[in-house]
């Protein structure tokens, strides 16, 4: 049979002024911690799980810009699968696939831009990829960038801090 | 004159003076979850290049005028076993890849480059010649550092075929 031991005067005396002031320390630190790293920005990009972007100290930040993403096993742009690296073409520096998305997402645009004026094409594209990937394979994302109307690339990296 | 009675009771000598916390850590308990569930850790930032209108071919920096102040072309040459600059005017040294893995190799790149610019303060054109095989972590660390050291206008460059394209300086609007 259990047996429950009713806390003498003294006990519940000392559980009534439990001393939270190492408790508070921690949060105090936890907190100065937390707002110094804030970024009321938030992220705009969102990183693929899969990818791991090498690091710059460059400052600028990205605007949300139309996405292709260069992992290890494909190319995807606006997170939708578009090729296999394997498939990817070694000889030539165009990939057909990543052209015709890239051209169908433009055209989108601009036939949105007929109706509202507010929409414009900008020709900007955001790139990012693996840090293992291959130069060819980033040669031939960013040729392909170009024969689809998108001039103005930017490299999506991780800040170093 | 009448003095002034100062009357201790018995509670303030006492018990000693107690602040009460609860609002505080209240206040703590909804702050902290907010921030840890919103808090961005790894904060992403961008290279911008601009491809040639013209299409590819020929490296612009190759083909612009010589100013006096200013060098015709800077290369960074990447080979599967070194890293070498050259310029129109002077040829560095190569540094070996196993050095590059370590510092020793990135401050003697550093310190070439910063050579350069110190010489000619106007410059900011490179190109940086790369292989096929080079993985983009090691293109972006020599393209951050040439950034670092005010070299910021980068074109990429094939040795084989020649394809180029170039970034634009940092400081565009």
């Amino acid at each position: 049979m259990t047996h429950f031991r009713i806390p003498r005067a003294s006990n519940r005396k000392r559980i009534k002024q439990l001393n939270i002031t190492s408790l508070i320390d921690i949060f105090t630190i936890l907190l100065v911690f937390l707002l110094k790293n804030y970024s009321v920005e938030g992220d705009i990009v969102s990183i693929s799980p899969d990818l791991n972007l090498p690091a710059a100290a460059v400052e600028k930040k990205p605007n949300r810009d139309f996405m292709v993403t260069v992992s290890k096993a494909h190319i995807s742009a606006e997170h939708v699968h578009v090729v296999d690296l394997n498939d990817v073409d070694q000889a030539g520096l165009s990939i057909p696939e990543l052209k015709q998305e890239m051209v169908n997402h433009r055209q989108k645009i601009e036939k949105f831009q007929e109706t509202n004026s507010s929409i414009a094409f900008t020709g900007k594209v955001l790139i990012q990829a693996d840090e293992e990937i291959p130069f060819r394979t980033i040669k031939q994302v960013m040729f392909t960038c170009g024969e689809s109307g998108y001039q103005d690339i930017s490299l999506v990296l991780r800040k170093r801090e | 004159m009448k003095k002034a009675r100062f009357v201790i009771t018995e509670k303030f000598s006492h018990s000693p003076a107690e602040v009460d916390v609860t609002p505080v850590m209240n206040l703590f308990c909804i702050l902290i979850p907010f921030l840890l569930l919103t808090a961005v850790f790894a904060q992403t930032v961008v290279i911008d290049i601009t491809l040639p209108k013209e299409g590819v071919g020929q490296p612009a920096q190759l083909q612009q005028e010589s100013l006096p102040d200013m060098l015709k072309f800077v290369m960074i040459n990447i080979s599967e076993n070194k890293i070498q600059i050259a310029t129109n005017k002077r040829i560095y040294p190569p540094i070996p890849i196993k050095d590059w893995e370590n510092d020793v190799g990135l401050s003697k790149f550093e310190r070439h480059l910063q050579d350069i610019v110190a010489e000619y303060p106007k410059q900011k054109d490179v190109v940086l010649i790369s292989p096929d095989k080079t993985t983009y972590a090691t293109l972006i660390r020599l393209m951050d550092i040439c950034i670092a050291t005010g070299l910021g206008n980068i074109s990429l460059s094939g040795p084989q075929r020649g394809e180029s394209v170039s970034q634009s300086p940092p400081n565009k609007p």
